[in-house]
């Protein structure tokens, strides 16, 4: 069997050939294998700190404003409202409300100024009173202790004007509680 | 004993007082999760089931959604979680006859492909349950009362390298030197002695 030898005369070029090749082909099959087996992650653990119960309600759940002149403010008593944090833990409160009212008739205006066929609420009471916006913004109130309530009202503040004299209107306000 | 008696009425009395709790809505527990993956993201998604219960003597459904807090309401080194849909909840709608229990499921899964990117990371993000409870039809103003169950997500440090992943690759490395190894010693047996 002839054997051609390379030029440093030490092995056959053929069979060096065949080493690199193999040698490579281990390489590949090694370098492909391995993130693979990386990927094996089954055994990793997660873990979950669950904390407190939240319990939240107001009552009473509906107010009426009658009837409100354009341009006029309309309030709630100081503490018609309450909100009861039942739960665990101290919790956050805040307020978001319909864009306009069920009818569509009149807008939500967030920046307490409303113009025509237009409308504004505000808090009052709360720790961090405010016009109540169509999404959750800010916090109106923090750290209701467990077990305690508050006390709070609403105020209306109508638009500038009235395109109309409108029928009686609906809208909701949310009420969201978090823990502090 | 009359006295004494008088008294005990008293005191129930004023402990109803004290103890007529206030008005109940949904409860849910936990109000606050934290989930951490210390050791890497795991391969399957990660799950966690949120109690609700139902308090009232009729049914309510309650719904879930999730929603990332305003960057004014986010807790002090937490930011949003970059994608909402990593988050799901099962079901969206849960019935819940009167005075009963039930659960929904929360998943985390963060896509294989957006894990390199989020390292070390703190993500806030909440998951709002609320009820159809009827609130009633008479007044202008209606108040719905919703939940927010709050989330904190925190990532692995670092990518994880598995014992196991070690153990193989070093077998690789083995069974190819030795592959090495015997290739070599054949080639020295074909090398022409002088």
């Amino acid at each position: 069997m002839g054997c051609r030898k390379n030029k440093y005369n030490v092995a056959c070029a053929s069979d060096i050939k065949k080493i690199l090749f193999a040698w490579l082909v281990s390489m590949l099959w090694l370098s492909v294998l391995t993130p693979m087996v990386l990927a094996d992650e089954t055994s990793i653990s997660v873990t979950f700190n669950p904390e407190g119960v939240i319990d939240i309600d107001v009552t009473p759940k509906t107010y009426d404003f009658g009837s409100v002149q354009a341009g006029a403010w309309k309030n709630t008593t100081q503490s018609y409202f309450t909100i009861y944090n039942n739960g665990t833990s101290p919790m956050d409160t805040q307020f978001k409300t319909n864009a306009t009212t069920d009818t569509t008739s009149l807008t939500l205006d967030d920046n307490g100024a409303p113009g025509n066929n237009a409308y504004s609420f505000r808090t009052s009471g709360l720790d961090n009173d405010g016009y109540i916006t169509a999404a959750y913004a800010v916090e109106q109130d923090t750290g209701i202790a467990a077990h305690t309530n508050k006390v709070c009202g609403l105020c209306l503040n109508m638009g500038s004007s009235m395109s109309q004299n409108w029928t009686a209107q609906r809208t909701t306000i949310y009420l969201q509680g978090s823990i502090s | 004993m009359k006295k004494i008696l008088w008294f005990v009425i008293l005191l129930v009395f004023l402990l109803q007082l004290l103890t007529t709790q206030a008005q109940a809505s949904l409860q849910i527990w936990p109000g606050k999760l934290t989930i951490s993956m210390p050791e890497g993201y795991p391969t399957e998604r990660i799950s966690y089931l949120i109690e609700v219960t139902n308090p009232y003597t009729y049914s309510v459904n309650a719904s879930a959604r999730v929603e990332n807090p305003d960057m004014q309401q986010l807790t002090t080194n937490y930011s949003n979680i970059p994608d909402l849909s990593w988050i799901t909840v099962e079901p969206e709608t849960l019935y819940l006859p009167a005075n009963t229990s039930s659960t929904f499921k929360v998943f985390l899964d963060v896509p294989k492909s957006e894990r390199s990117n989020y390292y070390n990371t703190s993500w806030e993000t909440w998951v709002v349950i609320s009820s159809d409870k009827p609130a009633g039809d008479t007044g202008g103003l209606v108040f719905q009362v919703e939940l927010a169950v709050k989330l904190f997500i925190h990532t692995p440090s670092q990518q994880n390298v598995p014992t196991a992943g070690i153990f193989f690759i070093l077998i690789g490395v083995i069974i190819t030197s030795g592959v090495f190894y015997v290739l070599l010693k054949n080639v020295r047996k074909n090398i022409p002695r002088k």
